[in-house]
């Protein structure tokens, strides 16, 4: 690693990879880098996983460690986005589904593919809606209270770059686009959620049907509409 | 490689493969496609956090809340693809400089916000086709990989916008929305008289001047506003001193 910090100068971090390569560059790190490790990770241009932030000072931290509090769900999180694992086979999905980050539905669960599911998606109750946008703005004011805005900002940055899928050309009415993009919002406020550790987590079962690659939709129809398959196509 | 004094009028036309060959073409070529890439790394950035992250609270169905957050994502993402561009130059800090102006725009409405992705966006294509054929090859593929999402934003703000204007009494909101943004987006492409566009064109990252840019936008959103919507379009110039 060049530009190594001398006794008086700060510590500059870096966002490299397993291997200790810039994920930005595939070279060693350079530069000024970064004052801290998740502000390093949150200026990284790409993600490969295991992301870990290394130091001028030769230290070496894990992706858990430079978020803090709550950062060891979030890495748990950003494992599973990374791996594109499946669902395992005894996920309960019905009862994780009910549990909407709005509060429990007691409604039948309907588990549709994309084009269903993105017609369904149109007629979402709006109250409900209303009430989960309500909470998804709750733990940044928290987090900035706490002076943890950077870790913040890293850890949302690794989820979106993790967990946005490539959209083709063929989605010419925006179908896979509306899905990707409903899972963003719900991954977004299921990791700011996990930052600020709170046993009440009103986004835990659907960040986790989100992280197997999963959409919730909500209550819509008289059903609790599920869009499953891979990316919730 | 030839790349003894290109000119505007003579320009570089060899293609330069990596950032090491730009690097060894020398400070001009790297300045050049340097300063095209760290202008995109800048603008792509502040589309997203001024325009789409606040839209997605203006949205007024979830369909559209959730389109709108994979946008602002991919806008995002395209900030991170020309910065990890930058770094592979060695440009210290692309976003050093400052954004375009068009993001000085106050966005206050869904309708504003349509209207911005079917104008400001175009302008937007309009500079990335400009370089599908520029010299330095790693930024020609990029633009390539980005243009159909870009084209997709456009998309949907035309149809958004489409739809809007057929429900009752909404024509006024859109042609001010459509006279102001059109107005905004000009400074778009640089002054009628610009340095930067005379090194851009000789190195060959771009072909066409600013104000030959500018007037494809306004021949292109003009047919978009005139044609689709059946509204005025603005009186402009596609001169512009600043």
């Amino acid at each position: 690693m060049r530009h190594l910090a001398g006794p008086r100068q700060r510590e500059a971090w870096y966002a490299v990879d397993g291997r200790g390569r810039d994920l930005g560059t595939g070279r060693s790190p350079e530069g000024a880098g970064a004052p801290s490790a998740a502000a390093a990770l949150a200026s990284a241009p790409v993600v490969t996983w295991p992301a870990v932030a290394a130091s001028s000072g030769a230290r070496t931290i894990s992706v858990a460690e430079a978020l803090g509090q709550g950062g060891g769900r979030v890495a748990t999180l950003l494992h599973r986005l990374a791996s594109g694992a499946p669902a395992p086979a005894g996920l309960a999905l019905d009862e994780l589904a009910r549990a909407t980050p709005a509060g429990a539905v007691d409604l039948p669960v309907a588990a549709f593919g994309l084009a269903d599911a993105v017609l369904a998606a149109g007629e979402v109750d709006p109250d409900w809606m209303a009430v989960v946008d309500e909470r998804r703005s709750v733990p940044r004011p928290l987090l900035a209270a706490a002076g943890r805005t950077t870790e913040l900002e890293a850890a949302l940055h690794l989820a979106m770059l993790l967990g946005t899928r490539p959209v083709g050309p063929q989605d010419g009415d925006g179908g896979a686009r509306v899905a990707s993009g409903a899972r963003l919002w719900l991954l977004g406020a299921g990791v700011s959620w996990a930052l600020i550790e709170d046993g009440d987590d009103p986004f835990a079962a659907w960040t986790e049907l989100v992280s197997y690659g999963i959409w919730p939709v909500g209550p819509t129809g008289g059903r609790l509409v599920v869009c499953v398959g891979p990316d919730g196509e | 490689m030839t790349a003894l004094a290109p000119s505007p009028d003579d320009p570089f036309v060899d293609t330069v493969a990596t950032a090491d060959e730009a690097q060894a073409l020398g400070s001009g070529f790297v300045s050049a496609v340097g300063k095209v890439i760290a202008s995109h790394v800048r603008n792509e950035l502040a589309g997203a956090a001024v325009f789409d992250e606040p839209a997605i609270a203006l949205a007024p169905s979830p369909l559209d809340k959730w389109l709108v957050c994979r946008i602002a994502m991919e806008e995002y993402g395209h900030h991170l693809k020309f910065n990890k561009l930058a770094l592979e130059l060695g440009i210290e800090d692309p976003l050093a400089g400052r954004r375009l102006s068009v993001f000085d725009y106050e966005l206050r409405t869904w309708t504003e916000f349509v209207v911005l992705k079917a104008v400001v966006d175009l302008a937007e294509v309009v500079l990335m086709e400009e370089l599908v054929e520029c010299t330095y090859l790693p930024l020609r593929r990029l633009v390539a990989n980005l243009l159909p999402e870009e084209r997709f934003h456009v998309s949907f703000g035309r149809t958004r916008t489409k739809d809007l204007i057929k429900g009752p009494g909404r024509t006024p909101e859109i042609q001010e929305a459509v006279d102001a943004l059109v107005r905004f987006t000009l400074p778009f492409f640089g002054r009628s008289t610009s340095v930067n566009n005379d090194l851009f064109r000789q190195w060959g990252i771009k072909r066409s001047t600013n104000d030959e840019s500018r007037a494809t936008f306004i021949a292109r959103s003009r047919d978009f506003v005139a044609d689709d919507l059946g509204l005025e379009y603005p009186e402009v110039s596609a001169t512009w001193e600043g």
